[in-house]
C-alpha cells in the first residue's frame, strides 16, 4: 500500500541537506539555503531557501532544540517528488499544526505518470493526503483533470 | 469540478499525525559552552602562567629546555565567576620565554560545570593559547561533550575568548539525542545567537522526537484506529 503523500510525515527521519544553515536564535527561525533538498521516505522537496520558523514563547529555543517548528517556507522554486507524483511551484509552504502543504506561484502543476494538471495554488493536507489543485483567478479551473489510479 | 485526489495515506499515520510538532535541535547550549571553557581555560593557563615566574609553584615539575619553559601535567581547580566549579589540565603545557606570548599546550582537557547541573568537557591533543589576542587555537581534532548528551567533534577550532566567537573548520559533526548536523565549518557570533553552519550542510533528524510526543498523544487519545502496514 503506497504510503507516500506529497506532506511530510511524521514517524519518518528527515533528513534537511544544504549549503548553508544560518540559525537566529534570537528571531527564532534557522535558513538553510544552496541547492535545499528535504529528504523524508521516498519525498523529496528541492528549493533554494528553506525558512525553519519557530513557535514564539516556546520555553525551548532553535538550538537547544526544545524549540517546536511552527512552519516552513520553501522560496526560489519547489519541486515535490512522492512516489510517481511530482508537484512544482514557486513557493511552498508547511504549517505544522495545520499538517497542510501549499504550493503556490503563477504556475503550480501537479502530474502523476504522464497526467498533468497545472493551476496556480496546490493544498495537500497530511491528514487525508488529499490535493486539492486550484486554477489561476477566480473563475479559471486547473487546466486537466486527473484521478489518480488506485495502487494495491 | 472533479477532484485531483492524491494517494490517501493509510488512516493510522496521519490519524496519529494530526496534532504534532517536529522538534529541531540544534546546539545554542554548544557555543557559549565553547566560548565558557575557552575563557576557563584562558583563566587556568593565565593563572598557571602568572604564578611561573615568581616561583610559588613547585619549579620541580617544570624545566627550562632551549628558550622554552616546560611545564609538566599543569593543572588546575578553580571557580568561574558565577560559582561554578571548573578544572583544567594538559599533559604540558610550554611557554616560549622568547617574549613570544603564545603557549603551547598539549593533551588539554577541561571541565566545567553548566548552569543546569550538566558537565561539560573539551578536550583536544594540542592547542595553543595566546593571552594577549586572547585566543584559544585548537588546531587539531577538538571534542566537546556534556553530560545531558551532546557530542559535538570539531575538526579545528579558533576561540576569540574575548567575543566568545567561534569558528570551527576541517569538518563539523554535533550530535544530540536525535538530531545530527554535519557541515565543513561551523561559525558562531553574538555568543550563539548566530550561528552558521557551511559547505556541505546536513542535519538529520530523527522521527522519535515526533513519534515520542504523538505516542503520549496516540495513547492518551486511546487511538483505537487499525495499525499501519508502512512496508
Amino acid at each position: 500500500q503506497d504510503n507516500s503523500s506529497l506532506a511530510l510525515s511524521s514517524d519518518k527521519p528527515v533528513q534537511i541537506d544544504g549549503d548553508k544553515l544560518e540559525i537566529f536564535e534570537n528571531d527564532g527561525k534557522a535558513i538553510f539555503s544552496g541547492a535545499v533538498s528535504v529528504v523524508q521516505d521516498d519525498t523529496i522537496l528541492r528549493t533554494s531557501v528553506l525558512t525553519i520558523f519557530y513557535a514564539k514563547g516556546g520555553e525551548g529555543s532553535i538550538a537547544t532544540g526544545a524549540a517546536d517548528i511552527d512552519r516552513l517556507l520553501a522560496t526560489g522554486g519547489v519541486n515535490i517528488q512522492s512516489g510517481n507524483q511530482v508537484a512544482t511551484g514557486e513557493t511552498g509552504t508547511y504549517d505544522m499544526k495545520t499538517e497542510t502543504f501549499v504550493l503556490s506561484g503563477k504556475r503550480v502543476t501537479l502530474s502523476e505518470d504522464g497526467n498533468v494538471a497545472t493551476g496556480c495554488k496546490l493544498t495537500v493536507t497530511q491528514s487525508n493526503g488529499r490535493a486539492k489543485l486550484e486554477g489561476c483567478g477566480s473563475t479559471s479551473r486547473p487546466t486537466v483533470l486527473i484521478q489518480p489510479k488506485n495502487k494495491n | 469540478m472533479s477532484k485531483v485526489v492524491a494517494k490517501a495515506a493509510s488512516n493510522d499515520a496521519f490519524e496519529r499525525a494530526r496534532r504534532h510538532s517536529t522538534k529541531v535541535r540544534v546546539f545554542k547550549r554548544l557555543l557559549p559552552i565553547i566560548a565558557l571553557v575557552g575563557v576557563v581555560f584562558v583563566g587556568g593557563v593565565l593563572f598557571i602562567s602568572r604564578i611561573v615566574p615568581d616561583g610559588s609553584v613547585d619549579l620541580a615539575s617544570s624545566t627550562i629546555s632551549d628558550g622554552k619553559l616546560v611545564m609538566a601535567s599543569p593543572k588546575l581547580n578553580g571557580m568561574t565567576k558565577d560559582k561554578r566549579p571548573y578544572r583544567v589540565t594538559a599533559s604540558r603545557a610550554i611557554q616560549d620565554l622568547s617574549g613570544e606570548t603564545a603557549m603551547q599546550l598539549e593533551k588539554l582537557v577541561a571541565k566545567v560545570e553548566l548552569e543546569n547541573g550538566a558537565e561539560a568537557e573539551l578536550s583536544a591533543p594540542t592547542g595553543s593559547f595566546d593571552e594577549e589576542k586572547s585566543t584559544l587555537l585548537l588546531d587539531q581534532q577538538a571534542i566537546l561533550t556534556t553530560s545531558d548528551g551532546m557530542r559535538a567533534v570539531l575538526g579545528s577550532a579558533d576561540i576569540d575568548l574575548a567575543s566568545g566567537n567561534v569558528t570551527a573548520k576541517d569538518k563539523v559533526t554535533i550530535t544530540q539525542e536525535l538530531t545530527t548536523i554535519y557541515s565543513d565549518k561551523m561559525d558562531v557570533y553574538d555568543g550563539g545567537n548566530h550561528i552558521i553552519f557551511s559547505d556541505n550542510v546536513t542535519l538529520v533528524m530523527q522521527p522519535s522526537v515526533v513519534s515520542k510526543k504523538r505516542q503520549d498523544m496516540a495513547t492518551a487519545q486511546e487511538d483505537i484506529s487499525a495499525t499501519v502496514d508502512t512496508n
